[in-house]
């Protein structure tokens, strides 16, 4: 699915990501975890294009292509999704309209004719359904005035709606009450198959409760320093970061 | 045919006046306040920089060749008007070519209270109204193109609305110019609705070919009498040799309700100068502006609210979104007056810059003399907010596309504002292609 090989990145001359390496297969489920500040968005970002990042060094093969040297939108096109920790408000923008495009432009891109107008629609009502959006929601501003958690759902929805093949969900629990966190890691179980791979990021063990990883890893400092099954999130969970950074500066 | 070669000899103009003012519309007492008009016009000339009015908007240039004042009415015949003619827009279709009616082209209004005819015929039918009104609003405005306007003006529409009449459509008024070689020419439209009538008035402008070259300086007084509701919607949307230049002065009696919507995309360099007179209490008005600029084009947006009265309220939205080397002004005046207590007044300009060499220029000028009244106004100006972009794209929207939903959901609010449902979709439609 995506192989991602001694990234280095960063931002003017702070380097940020410095020789990140992780493999996903289709079908896994990858947490990663880390203390603030270790660069996990930023791999997401790197991942989806984000321009203020510089490249340096490294690699990314995804599907088989080279991930950085395609545009944000023909990542999006060729199936990579990134949930954002904080999604942006667009007002004027509606989020139906919107994903019409998206859909349209994704499916022009893949040779597809554009989808039907009552095609779209039921999409819309089943994929709501999954995610438990209120219609009204939908028809609004993209994010415009959503709470925290209708933010975070929103982008589930819009996951749903797009069907990446690998998706990358940042903090995507976080600002989640109890129910909402059911209702978005159901989502994602929803979708889960063997040909769909995510990579979940976040602080919290309860939400690893709900989507089983495959793999837990640790980043710290721009690096996967620990992996392990999904027992080590519990562990994580009970000892905190603390001691893997001691160990981590032992070693260098 | 007469050809003034220089700006600066307003002499000239003069004396074409002098000659022509027989033979304008209008009675005694016309004659005297157009005589007046072109006194004061010759005073001012073509507004300079020095101006502090015309500050960003120097005309020295624009008359470098000389204007020509000619009348070019022999070419209207190869106008295909059924090209202007939005078909889907349920309204009285009307059509002026160089500010000539087409009565043979336009649609005829079947309701005795309601006249819509030419300034000309307005003279004669209606002399009594046409000499009370003609030039009165706008004789103390101190603008040169408006004073030249009201001196020389033969042509244009006169709108009356009497006994409490609802025009149960718009009147959508085309203007199509054919001039070319800096033809100089003016209309003047005459709008009144008495107490208690009501009318919606889109007016669009239009070039007859993507070139022909021509200065239009045209000018329409709105009379809102007790209780009166107009809705004024402007479409400004010329080739890029165009000049245009408008004056749109509105005076509401008490109790009356004036809104208005200016879109400007066309031309090549544009003057708007909007002009409300709250001439009575409890008035209320919506001035809703958007430009979209590119290439070199350049407009420049006046407005200037009155609050002569108390418990009146306006509220000004202006929106441009400015590329290449274009360039914009907003100046939006707002009185309040000694009397106007319970006054809100407010007024907002934003405007989008997509590349260096664009350029907005921006300048409120509350002057407040009632101590009891709401004001407030805001500027912005910004770039696209990368962020967002980034976010569309992310989901798999070209950059373009990205841009332009961008772009669009910014000028949103404004276009909003019009309630005309298949007018507002033909401008949603103009507006998304002028994004491209
Ligand atoms: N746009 C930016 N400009 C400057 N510094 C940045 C930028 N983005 C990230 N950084 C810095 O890079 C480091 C990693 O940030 P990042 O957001 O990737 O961390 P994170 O692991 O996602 O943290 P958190 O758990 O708090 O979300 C931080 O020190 C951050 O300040
Ligand atoms: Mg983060």
């Amino acid at each position: 699915m995506i192989s991602i090989n001694n990234l280095k990145a960063g931002i003017g001359d702070k380097e940020i990501l410095k020789g990140f390496n992780l493999n996903v297969k289709p079908g896994e489920v990858h947490a990663i975890m880390g203390p603030n500040g270790s660069g996990k968005s930023t791999l997401a970002n790197v991942l989806a294009g984000k321009e203020d990042y510089t490249v340096t060094d490294g690699s990314v093969t995804f599907n088989g292509k080279d991930l950085l040297d395609m545009s944000p939108e023909d990542r999006a096109r060729e199936g990579l999704f990134l949930a954002f920790q904080y999604p942006v408000e667009i007002p004027g923008v509606s989020n139906i309209n919107f994903l019409k495009t998206c859909l349209s432009e994704i499916r022009a891109y893949k040779g597809l004719p554009p989808i039907e107008a009552k095609d779209f629609l039921k999409m819309v009502k089943e994929k709501q359904a999954l995610v438990e959006l209120q219609g009204s929601l939908a028809n609004r501003s993209v994010n415009e005035g959503f709470s925290g958690g209708e933010k975070k759902r929103n982008e589930i929805f819009q996951m749903a709606m797009l069907e990446p093949s690998l998706a990358i969900l940042d903090e995507t629990d976080s600002g989640l009450d109890i129910d909402a966190l059911r209702i978005v890691a159901n989502g994602v179980n929803k979708l889960r198959d063997k040909n769909r791979s995510f990579v979940v990021i976040t602080h919290y063990q309860r939400l690893l409760d709900y989507i089983v990883p495959d793999f837990v890893h640790v980043m710290y400092n721009g690096q996967i320093v620990k992996s392990g099954p999904k027992e080590l999130a519990l562990e994580l969970e009970e000892k905190g970061y603390d001691w893997i950074k001691k160990e981590e500066e032992q070693v260098i | 045919m007469n050809t003034i070669s220089t700006i600066n000899n307003v002499q000239l103009i003069s004396e074409v006046f002098t000659e022509r003012l027989s033979q304008l519309p209008g009675g005694n007492n016309v004659q005297e306040i157009r005589r007046k008009a072109i006194e004061q016009f010759t005073k001012l000339g073509f507004p300079l920089r020095s101006n502090e009015e015309y500050k960003y908007s120097d005309t020295s240039k624009l008359f470098k060749e000389g204007i020509n004042l000619a009348h070019a009415d022999d070419d209207i015949s190869k106008v295909d008007f059924n090209k202007y003619k939005q078909k889907n827009i349920d309204a009285y279709h009307i059509f002026l070519a160089n500010g000539e009616l087409i009565s043979t082209e336009s649609d005829k209004i079947e309701n005795n209270k309601v006249e819509v005819c030419d300034l000309k015929t307005a003279a004669e039918k209606y002399d009594k109204i046409f000499n009370q009104y003609y030039g009165s609003s706008v004789a103390k405005f101190n603008d040169a193109f408006a004073q030249l306007n009201i001196a020389l003006a033969s042509k244009g529409l006169f709108v009356y609305l009497k006994d409490r009449a609802k025009l149960d459509k718009p009147l959508f008024i085309h203007n199509i110019s054919t001039g070319t070689d800096n033809h100089f020419f003016q209309t003047h439209h005459l709008i009144i609705a008495e107490t208690l009538c009501s009318i919606d008035i889109i007016e669009d402008f239009y070039s007859q070919t993507n070139s022909n070259q021509y200065i239009l300086n045209s000018l329409a007084e709105i009379f809102v009498k007790e209780q009166g509701i107009v809705n004024y919607y402007k479409l400004q949307n010329e080739n890029e040799n165009a000049i245009h230049i408008n004056t749109t002065h509105a005076v509401q009696d008490k109790q009356s309700l004036f809104d208005t919507n200016t879109v400007s995309l066309g031309g090549k360099w544009g003057r708007n100068n909007l002009n409300i007179l709250m001439n009575g209490i409890n008035c209320e008005s919506h001035l809703n502006g958007l430009f979209v600029l590119k290439g070199q084009q350049h407009l420049d947006n006046h407005t200037l609210v009155d609050h002569q009265n108390p418990h009146c309220e306006s509220n000004q939205l202006y929106k441009g979104i400015l590329s290449d080397k274009s360039s914009g002004v907003f100046n939006g005046k707002i009185y309040v007056r000694k009397d106007a207590q319970k006054t809100n007044a407010y007024q907002s300009s934003k405007s989008m810059l997509l590349s260096d060499d664009a350029s907005m220029n921006t300048k409120p000028q509350l002057e407040i003399y009632a101590d009891d009244v709401k004001c407030s106004h805001g500027s912005s100006t910004g770039q696209i907010d990368t962020n967002a972009l980034f976010y569309l794209r992310a989901r798999g929207l070209s950059e373009d596309s990205a841009r332009k939903l961008l772009m669009y959901a910014f000028a949103l609010d404004v276009i909003n504002t019009v309630k005309i449902e298949p007018y507002r979709h033909y401008l949603e439609e103009l507006i998304e292609n002028s994004l491209n």
